[in-house]
C-alpha cells in the first residue's frame, strides 16, 4: 500500500517549535505595552488565526509598525547622542593620560 | 474570524468555530502521530456541547474535512495530493447509522460503527496495519450477546480498563482457527461496507485511512489536525 498522499506534510518535531515560535511570537507583537495593538496575551491568544493573518496583512497595521519604528527612533536618538558625549569623554581621558 | 458553513446530517447538525492561537500552539505541542488523540482535542476547541469522542470516526474525519475545507485558501474541494481533490474521497450515499448491523452469521455476529473514543483506545494498542486489523474487530464485533450484557464496554468504561479488554480480546482472535478466522474475516469486510458512510476506510501503519474511490490504485489520504494548522502557518513563514 502507497504512503497516505496529503495537501501539507505533516508537521515534525522541528516544525512544532518554529510553529508555536509564530504564534506566541505574533501573540506577542500584538499585546502588552511592547504591542502594536493594546491587548493582553491571553486577548491575544484568544484571536482566531484568521484574525492574525489579517491583521498582519493590513494597511493599518502596516502604518503601526511605521509610526511605531518612528517613535522608537525618537526614544534612541538622545540615547545615541549621549553615548557619542561618553565616547568623547573617554577618547579625551586616554589622551590626557598620555601627557 | 472565519465563519465556517454549519455541516448538516440528515441526524445532525454541527456548528464549527475557528480555531484561536491558543488552540493552534495548543494542537501543535501534540504527537503528531496520534491521529486519532489529535483529532479528539481539535474537535474540542471547534465544537461546543459535544464530546467527539461519542462520534463515529466516519463523522469527525468529515468534521476535520469540513473544517480544511473551509479554512483552506482557495477552492473547497481542496487538492489531496498532485492530482486528488477531496470530492474524490468523499461519498455521502446513505445516511450514518449508529445501531450494530447483523453479519447474518454464526453466533449472530453484529458489527457495530468505530467510535472516537474506542479509535482512540485503539491508537494506544496497535503498533502495524495488521494490529489495526484486529483491533477493530475486536472493537467492532460482538455477538448479540455480549453486546447486551451490562459489563459491555462504553464510552464511560476506563480507558486503560478498555486497552487491556482490546488486547485479551485480540488475542481470542488471533488464536481462532485459520479457516474459521478467514470467514469471520470475510464477513467483518463486507459489513465493513456498508458502515462506509462518508469515507471509504482502510488501515496503515499508524490507524485508519481514507480510500480514494477509485480504489487501491490511488494514494489513501488522512485528514490531519495539522492540515488545519500548517497553511495559516505558512504564511506567516
Amino acid at each position: 500500500m502507497r504512503q497516505p498522499d496529503f495537501k501539507y506534510p505533516t508537521v515534525s518535531l522541528q516544525q512544532q517549535s518554529a510553529l508555536v515560535d509564530s504564534w506566541v511570537s505574533a501573540a506577542l507583537s500584538l499585546s502588552g505595552s511592547a504591542g502594536l495593538v493594546t491587548l493582553s496575551y491571553n486577548e491575544a491568544l484568544n484571536m482566531a488565526l484568521s484574525d492574525l493573518s489579517d491583521i498582519f496583512d493590513s494597511q493599518g497595521f502596516k502604518q503601526l509598525q511605521k509610526a511605531k519604528e518612528a517613535e522608537n527612533q525618537l526614544l534612541i536618538a538622545p540615547l545615541e547622542r549621549l553615548n557619542e558625549v561618553i565616547r568623547g569623554l573617554n577618547n579625551l581621558g586616554k589622551a590626557l593620560s598620555h601627557r | 474570524m472565519l465563519l465556517i458553513p454549519q455541516v448538516q446530517l440528515p441526524h445532525a447538525n454541527f456548528d464549527m468555530r475557528e480555531l484561536t492561537i491558543g488552540d493552534a500552539i495548543g494542537l501543535v505541542k501534540l504527537n503528531p502521530s496520534a491521529h486519532e488523540h489529535t483529532t479528539s482535542q481539535f474537535l474540542s476547541c471547534v465544537l461546543s456541547g459535544i464530546n467527539s469522542r461519542e462520534l463515529t470516526v466516519q463523522e469527525r474525519y468529515l468534521l476535520v474535512a469540513q473544517y480544511i475545507s473551509a479554512t483552506c485558501v482557495g477552492e473547497s474541494d481542496f487538492p489531496i495530493g498532485d492530482s486528488a481533490k477531496y470530492s474524490d474521497y468523499l461519498r455521502m450515499n446513505h445516511s450514518l447509522s449508529l445501531e450494530p448491523i447483523a453479519l447474518g452469521f454464526d453466533e449472530d455476529w453484529q458489527l457495530s460503527p468505530l467510535f472516537g473514543w474506542q479509535a482512540e483506545a485503539l491508537e494506544d494498542v496497535c503498533h502495524s496495519w495488521q494490529d489495526w486489523i484486529f483491533g477493530c474487530m475486536a472493537a467492532q464485533l460482538a455477538t448479540l450477546d455480549e453486546f447486551k450484557k451490562e459489563d459491555y464496554p462504553t464510552v464511560n468504561t476506563p480507558i486503560a480498563f478498555y486497552k487491556d479488554w482490546l488486547k485479551e480480546r485480540i488475542t481470542i482472535f488471533k488464536a481462532y482457527p485459520e479457516r474459521d478466522f478467514a470467514e469471520l474475516y470475510h464477513a467483518f469486510l463486507i459489513g465493513l461496507e456498508q458502515l462506509n458512510f462518508y469515507f471509504e476506510l482502510g488501515f496503515d501503519n499508524e490507524g485508519l485511512v481514507c480510500l480514494h474511490k477509485e480504489g487501491h490504485g490511488v494514494a489513501p489520504a488522512r485528514f490531519q489536525v495539522s492540515d488545519c494548522l500548517t497553511a495559516t502557518a505558512i504564511s506567516f513563514s
